[in-house]
């Protein structure tokens, strides 16, 4: 049987939240928040697995299971329990057969997928424990300066993203799994080396010196910002003034002094931070174009630019991405094949 | 598989040297040279398709010799392999279309991105692929994500 969920949960703000999440994975599902409606809701449908809150209807949960047995399927049954209500919950409950998973309220989206999918499950939580290392790193990076550490932990993290790009031929799953692309400071970086690592995977780029290079150039490509005032840090270019703009322009370069000062950094992570801006003639610092600019700068560029892309446009990930692939003149200021790669990097491969 | 000519350039002998032996299976024609003058004579010579090239040398150094290449319109593919440090020259290099960077000694990588390199150099000699053939791809590209 296909996934269907039945997500019995009393909690509407709770309910709304996973329905989004199983909405943006496609997974089939019914919300139930009160058990008054069981028989109308869920008459004559069957279900895979069934998320079902001990808080409903605590008097009958054991006849919800007997029923669910009975006439929806057989499915799975993923039972939530607050701290409080644990040592109340009958023995026969927590022991039905039916009942796989026990989960403590509240619960997470990711939770339930670990216990439907345990693969899904598990790759997006290796991609928010990424996310969460790398937001750590850089946010020190900002606030405290480049040191050895910091730039090694900041390698480590690279090759671990590259990996997890390379490695899941599903990975543009994982990203509709994770909706929420409001880049704040911290994670913009994290969201421009995942964009990175996919256009270089579809490109075929697949040295481990080139992926290296490219995934921790795009992790501190912004490094420049840091010379950069508060005030004009949060500014976005489109609402700065002549002379601001002129200052917010030399941080590609006031980058590269920053990390050149550390022979860690490898000569191509400081070309990409110092070409990260170059726009096919209408960039910055050097408005320099085509075959002039460094490529694995290109790739950091075209990924900068579709991370802010959807920031500015407020757009879900695939609306965002069908947008800037059809702007025009976004589209000219990049590589034409990198942008082809950025779109089959969302799309399932048939050849795979 | 051996494809295309290679030119080294690096006023080290000892370097040239190394790097011949290293990347020897990759080119059908390793050549070299020790300053951007003798390179630029190499290439009016001989085909290459694509340049390991270090930045500080005598005569003619590596950002002066890639400027030089771009204005005799040659988009051969360059990969600077060079001691890091160099902020100036790092600078300058970036305007003249670079293909890749390596910082010495090490080695790792190299033959990868020589590969690479050798593959695009080789690549510039066709005719490049027609822009409807372009667009029609990328229309179906497209309409795959409205699927």
């Amino acid at each position: 049987m296909s996934i269907a969920i039945l997500l019995a949960e009393p909690d509407l703000k709770l309910a709304n939240e996973i329905k989004g999440q199983f909405e943006s994975n496609s997974l089939e599902h019914l919300i139930l928040s009160d058990s008054k409606n069981w028989v109308s809701e869920v008459k004559d449908k069957k279900f895979s697995h069934v998320v079902l809150n001990y808080e409903l209807e605590k008097d009958i949960t054991d006849i919800l299971l007997n029923k669910l047995e009975a006439d929806h399927g057989h499915p799975k049954v993923i039972l939530v329990i607050s701290e409080k209500q644990k040592p109340f919950v009958k023995k026969s409950i927590l022991e039905n057969q039916n009942v796989c998973q026990v989960l403590s309220f509240p619960y997470t989206f990711q939770q339930v997928l670990s216990c439907i999918d345990e693969k899904k499950g598990a790759n997006v939580t290796r991609f928010l424990s990424a996310k969460h290392l790398t937001t750590k790193v850089i946010e020190e990076i900002y606030t405290k300066g480049l040191n050895e550490k910091n730039i090694a932990f900041a390698q480590k993290i690279s090759e671990s993203i590259s990996l997890m790009v390379q490695k899941d031929k599903d990975f543009h799953e994982v990203i509709k799994a994770f909706d929420d692309f409001r880049p704040a400071v911290y994670t913009h970086p994290f969201m421009v080396c995942v964009f990175s690592m996919m256009i270089c995977k579809k490109l075929k780029w697949d040295s481990p010196r080139t992926l290296s290079a490219v995934a921790f150039g795009a992790l501190i490509h912004d490094i420049g910002m840091t010379s950069l005032n508060e005030e004009l840090r949060s500014k976005n270019p489109s609402e700065m003034s002549e002379e601001e703009l002129k200052i917010y322009q030399t941080h590609p370069s006031q980058g590269m002094t920053l990390a050149g000062a550390h022979n860690q950094i490898p000569s191509a992570v400081l070309q990409i931070i110092l070409q990260h801006h170059e726009a096919n003639g209408k960039g910055f610092p050097g408005a320099i174009s085509g075959a002039k600019i460094y490529p694995l700068a290109k790739v950091v560029a075209l990924a900068d630019r579709f991370a802010r892309y959807v920031l500015t446009n407020n757009l879900p990930i695939f609306p965002a991405l069908k947008k800037f692939a059809s702007d025009r003149l976004e589209l000219l200021q990049h590589d034409p094949e990198m942008v082809k790669a950025l779109i089959k990097s969302f799309i399932k491969d048939e050849k795979e | 598989m051996k494809t295309g000519n290679l030119l080294i350039v690096d006023d080290e002998v000892l370097i040239q040297k190394g790097l011949k032996l290293t990347l020897r299976d990759l080119a059908a024609e390793i050549h070299t040279a020790s300053d951007g003058l003798e390179a630029l004579e190499v290439i009016s010579k001989h085909t290459i398709h694509c340049i390991v090239c270090d930045i500080n040398m005598p005569k003619m150094n590596g950002v002066q010799f890639i400027q030089k290449l771009r204005e005799q319109n040659n988009d051969v593919p360059l990969i600077f392999y060079t001691g890091h440090g160099n902020l100036t020259l790092m600078r300058e290099a970036a305007k003249y279309g670079a293909f890749d960077f390596l910082d010495k000694p090490n080695l790792d990588g190299l033959e990868d991105v020589v590969k690479s390199g050798l593959a695009k150099g080789l690549k510039l000699t066709e005719s490049p692929a027609s822009d409807s053939e372009f667009e029609s791809e990328y229309k179906r590209l497209l309409k795959s994500l409205d699927d």
